[in-house]
């Protein structure tokens, strides 16, 4: 028997059974053991071939992705990454799909005359190969409860934030930021900042998602927003976000340069700007991830003064770019999901702030 | 550098097109169904779906204008604009299956697709409410960031003058880019610059409208005058921002007007308390109802036993088939051969014990190759309903053009034919149909007068016939004005005045496939323009087939294509003509019969001698090699084309067989008479004729004949 990683696709366009294999095909380690056009096939697919990870468009007839997710999960413990088209809707039922436990998500193939395929390719790839571990590793992963709409502030004041925390992260990020940010109070007197790897055209919605579910505000950040304590900007996909101080108030600034590392939005690119910006009166935070970007930023930040953290590894979906920062010695601390709500919310405490100033 | 190597790139856009072409056919369906039931959200959802898939095929294959024209109609296609759009928004989605339709031809003849503009207008309209009043030509919102808004109310706060300046970007102006630095200039002449919209992270070169805002001394007029830049600024509104509440709601009132949000923004949009002029973010259309209508998609009952069935199917290049059946013709040319053998054999040998091993082997080869071909015959059937199912969106819209009332009843779609065949008829079918609703049916008023119900009806149906396939199209409209149809063809000179008499009804029906003749009174878009009947008659002939009309004033008429089943096999009746051999399908054979010289008669030039009841016109087929070699006593072969029937005078008698027919190259045959030829067992070349060629060659043969 072979030790390929064994994909079922799981698409109703005859074009995407045809193309994602041939994507796959391009790496020797991935093997497409089949395809089928719905929901209902895939289901028997999977139970006839044992894949090792399935991708799953959710738009289809009959069986649509979602309920499929929904009895792939209960019925057996493969991996699911989700094919994702660039809508509103789309975008929302991959959010959807990503708290029913769907591994992760990619945009759908776009252009295979260009270079854009490559990154596409790559990016499917490697998540494959990430889901089909995750699958021998046991995580605890985030439980997300159907919480009722938060209360919000109607009108939340513009207080300027105790401190600036920077979030960078990615694979597994949807539930695991979902998780942290629901779990601080709305009244939470520090600013976010965060840099989530994902495609264009998806933060916005995300960002409403997370603001549904939150007490605190999440926005998709335009250039211009003020950091503004409880709330968190999300960087939006395909640019850069840094920080910046004005004359009037804080803001962040979004621009269009070149990737980074093969980022873009970077997290190193945002942690590099609030070192220089904000110093000691930031918070670093690097999570769930592959690769290593922020690493080197978080090591930055670190240099400035600020408290680094990195999200602990048996509580990462994958333990990337925190192990990068650890290895690196640029995290002070490791802390798990669950508990890094408390250790930010301990980190703004204004008292507390006010107690280090004067012992300082 | 290309992800894909040519050959996959190549081979994957043969499928989107492929598959293009289905979603395209289902998008129509689907939009003649959403026209009916514009409510029924399982049906908004399904061509939704649609859109979707062709979205992401045509994004995958890189063909954006596509893509992106595809997402934008998506946007729409939801329950709550379906609810207020009714009719239109079905409409908007037959506009679109048609404009993606010509994007598809563009893209597979590597041309610049069209640019869609008109369904842009369609898509938009769906979306955008009507103004109330129109305060400004120039629309501007005045929308800054939250840091722009701290700016600008701080400058307020300390008693500055601020005024909002918005200019629209002259058309042509080349240089969008160096426009906004130019405007950029010219503001900070005016006063301190607060604030500019687009910032300038996002500039690019669609930039139509630049927004600002500007702490300054100088008076609006001042400034207005000062920002006009000739060739760059189109236009230019200067608006005083000020602690006024009236103003504020004249500044709202253009942000009513132009952004028209639909509901209201989830988010909580921070609000700068001090300034009055921050208008509502623009909502989007998206909104948890939409969000909620796609995570429970019912199970498709219907559909399910036909999604179970297309899991097997797969998809095969037709020519592979052809190559195929091609061998299988090929093997059945062998098989005559060596059936040929073993009765040389027979003969030689009539004791040997080896002769029945040979007819025992025969026989069996014979039946596998009957089957053999059966079946590979089989994998080229379709169904007519492919060629049907693209009616129901032809007949609607020549009905609407016309402001007629068209209902169109299909039947029979389950009769298999030949796809080459199929798609051949596509054409002429589609004209028959046109036509049928532009000039058969007539206009309700008209239809009421004469007691019949308002709506006409025309009726597509499809049948077996022998080893013929019929198909109908029908109406219940007119009929065929026969008087005109004389006149008109008097008047072009296709027939003498004095003739006219003569002619047959069929001969008149007839008339209408003559090159250049229409009876429309009007030429209108959609047909008579005279061009049409005759390709019809053309692309019949060349299938072997025939087209007959049966017509009555009042009452309807109804066009009958007769096609053989299939055109690469064909069942034939061999005969010889001097020492030629000739073979006609059988299937337009109606009878064989026997005459004499003695029992023929001369009608207008014509050989006809009486069959029962009925004067059948001779073609003597070797007046075709000027061989005048008459025998008293002779074989006619009576055969039937369209509704007229012949009787082809032949020497002798051959037998039935099956022939492969070879297509023979146009520049080898220098006539029409011949269809094609096959090889017959023992090497012989047969001709094929070609009967409606055949019938019109020696029909004038014989009266030019007579007037010589």
């Amino acid at each position: 028997m072979s030790n390929k990683l064994r994909v079922l696709v799981v698409d109703d366009s005859a074009l995407m059974r045809k193309l994602i294999p041939q994507i796959l095909a391009r790496d020797s380690e991935i093997e497409v053991v089949g395809t089928a056009m719905d929901g209902a096939f895939g289901l028997k697919k999977i139970e006839d071939l044992r894949p090792d990870v399935v991708t799953l468009d959710l738009e289809m007839p009959r069986m649509d992705g979602l309920e499929t997710l929904r009895q792939i999960t209960r019925r057996f413990r493969v991996p699911v990454i989700v094919v994702s088209a660039l809508t509103t809707d789309g975008a929302s039922a991959t959010f959807k799909a990503l708290a029913l436990g769907a591994f992760d998500f990619v945009a759908k193939p776009r252009d295979a005359a260009s270079a854009h395929m490559d990154e596409i390719a790559l990016d499917l790839i490697d998540k494959i190969k990430v889901a089909a571990k995750s699958k021998l590793r046991n995580t605890t992963a985030p439980v997300l409860l159907d919480r009722p709409r938060p209360n919000k502030m109607a009108l939340r004041p513009r207080r300027e934030p105790t401190k600036v925390i920077a979030i960078g992260i990615s694979t597994g990020g949807p539930n695991a930021l979902q998780y942290l940010l629901q779990q601080l109070p709305g009244d939470f007197p520090g600013s976010i900042v965060v840099v989530q790897h994902m495609p264009e055209g998806f933060t916005d919605m995300f960002s409403r998602r997370l603001d549904e579910s939150c007490a605190i505000d999440v926005k998709e950040a335009q250039s211009g927003d003020l950091l503004i304590a409880g709330r968190a900007l999300i960087c939006p996909g395909d640019r850069h976000m840094k920080v910046r101080r004005m004359p009037l108030g804080n803001t962040v600034v979004l621009s269009d340069e070149a990737r980074m590392n093969g980022h873009r939005p970077s997290v190193d690119i945002l942690f590099r700007s609030v070192a220089g910006e904000f110093g000691s009166r930031a918070v670093g935070v690097l999570m769930t991830g592959m690769g290593d970007d922020g690493a080197e930023g978080l090591g930055m930040m670190k240099d400035a003064g600020a408290l680094t953290i990195a999200q602990s590894e048996d509580s990462c979906t994958v333990f990337g770019m925190p192990k990068a920062a650890i290895e690196r010695g640029h995290a002070m601390r490791v802390v798990p999901l669950d508990m890094l709500a408390n250790t930010l919310a301990m980190q703004c405490n204004p008292e507390r702030i006010g107690r280090a100033t004067v012992k300082v | 550098m290309n992800f894909f190597s040519d050959d996959h790139a190549a081979e994957l856009r043969e499928l989107f097109f492929e598959s293009a072409t289905e979603l395209l056919q289902t998008l129509n369906e689907e939009g003649l169904e959403l026209e009916k039931r514009p409510e029924d959200e399982e049906v908004l959802r399904r061509v939704r779906r649609t859109v979707h898939t062709l979205k992401g095929d045509s994004a995958a294959c890189g063909y954006t204008e596509l893509s992106e024209t595809a997402h934008a109609l998506e946007e729409v296609l939801r329950p709550e604009i379906a609810a207020v759009s009714k009719q239109a928004l079905a409409e908007v989605v037959l506009i679109a299956a048609d404009t993606f339709s010509s994007m598809l031809s563009a893209y597979r003849g590597s041309l610049q697709p069209p640019a869609g503009e008109e369904l842009k207008q369609h898509i938009l309209s769906l979306t955008r409410k009507p103004a109330s009043h129109v305060p400004y030509k120039l629309q501007a919102r005045f929308v800054w960031s939250e840091y722009e808004q701290i700016v600008v109310a701080d400058a307020l706060g300390r008693g500055e003058s601020v005024y909002h300046v918005a200019f629209s970007i002259e058309p042509q102006c080349p240089m969008r880019s160096a426009a906004m630095q130019l405007i950029r200039n010219v503001l900070q002449d005016c006063g301190r610059l607060l604030a500019v919209a687009p910032d300038q992270s996002t500039l690019s070169n669609d930039l139509d409208v630049v927004e600002a805002a500007i702490s300054s001394e100088n008076s609006e007029e001042w400034i207005a005058k000062k920002c006009r830049i000739p060739s760059v600024v189109a236009e230019v509104l200067v608006q005083r921002a000020g602690r006024e509440e009236q103003q504020a709601e004249d500044v709202l009132d253009i942000v009513k007007h132009v952004t028209t949000p639909t509901e209201d923004e989830t988010e909580v949009a921070i609000q700068a308390e001090e300034t009055t002029a921050t208008p509502a973010v623009p909502a989007k259309a998206e909104s948890a109802t939409a969000e909620a209508s796609i995570a429970n998609t019912p199970v498709d009952t219907q559909s399910t036993s036909f999604a179970n069935m297309q899991e097997t199917l797969l998809r095969v290049d037709a020519e592979k088939i052809d190559s195929v059946l091609n061998l299988v013709g090929e093997l059945i040319i062998a098989k005559s051969m060596l059936h040929q053998a073993i009765n040389e054999f027979d003969k030689r040998h009539p004791k040997d014990p080896l002769k029945m091993r040979f007819s025992d082997a025969m026989a069996f080869q014979a039946r596998i190759m009957n089957d053999l071909q059966k079946s590979v015959m089989k994998i080229r059937m379709v169904p007519v309903e492919h060629l049907f199912r693209r009616f129901p969106r032809v007949v609607r819209d020549v009905a609407k053009s016309c402001g007629k009332e068209v209902n169109l009843v299909v039947t029979g779609q389950d009769t298999d034919l030949d796809k080459s065949i199929l798609d051949m008829l596509a054409e002429p079918l589609a004209h028959l149909v046109r036509n049928a609703v532009d000039h058969g049916i007539e206009s309700p008023t008209e239809r009421i007068n004469d007691g019949k119900p308002a709506q006409g009806t025309v009726t597509l149906d499809a049948y077996h016939q022998g080893n013929q396939i019929v198909i109908e199209v029908a109406d219940d409209g007119r009929g065929l004005d026969r008087e005109r149809l004389i006149a008109k063809a008097v008047d072009r000179g296709l027939i003498k005045p004095g003739d006219a008499a003569a002619l047959g009804e069929a001969d008149i029906n007839n008339l209408i496939f003559h090159p250049g003749l229409s009876t429309a009174e009007q030429v209108t878009a959609i047909s008579g323009r005279g061009v049409g009947m005759d390709v019809v008659k053309t692309v019949l002939e060349k299938l072997k087939g025939s087209v007959g009309i049966r017509t009555t004033a009042s009452k309807g008429t109804t066009f009958y294509l007769k096609v053989p089943l299939t055109l690469a096999i064909i069942k034939a009746l061999l005969f010889r003509v001097g020492d030629r051999l000739y073979a006609v399908p059988l299937a337009s054979v109606v009878e064989i019969t026997r005459t004499t010289q003695g029992a023929l008669h001369r009608v207008d030039s014509h050989d006809v001698m009486q069959l029962r009841s009925e004067v059948l016109m001779l073609l003597h087929l070797h007046r075709l090699e000027k061989e005048q070699a008459e025998t008293d006593k002779m074989f006619v072969v009576v055969i039937s084309t369209g509704e007229r029937k012949f009787g082809l005078v032949v020497d002798q008698l051959v037998g039935e067989e099956e022939l492969v027919i070879k297509a023979m190259d146009d520049h080898l045959v220098a006539t029409d008479l011949v269809s094609g030829a096959s090889i017959l067992g023992d090497g012989t070349v047969v001709l094929i004729l070609n009967l409606s060629s055949v019938v019109a060659k020696l029909g004038r043969l014989q009266m030019v004949g007579a007037t010589a």
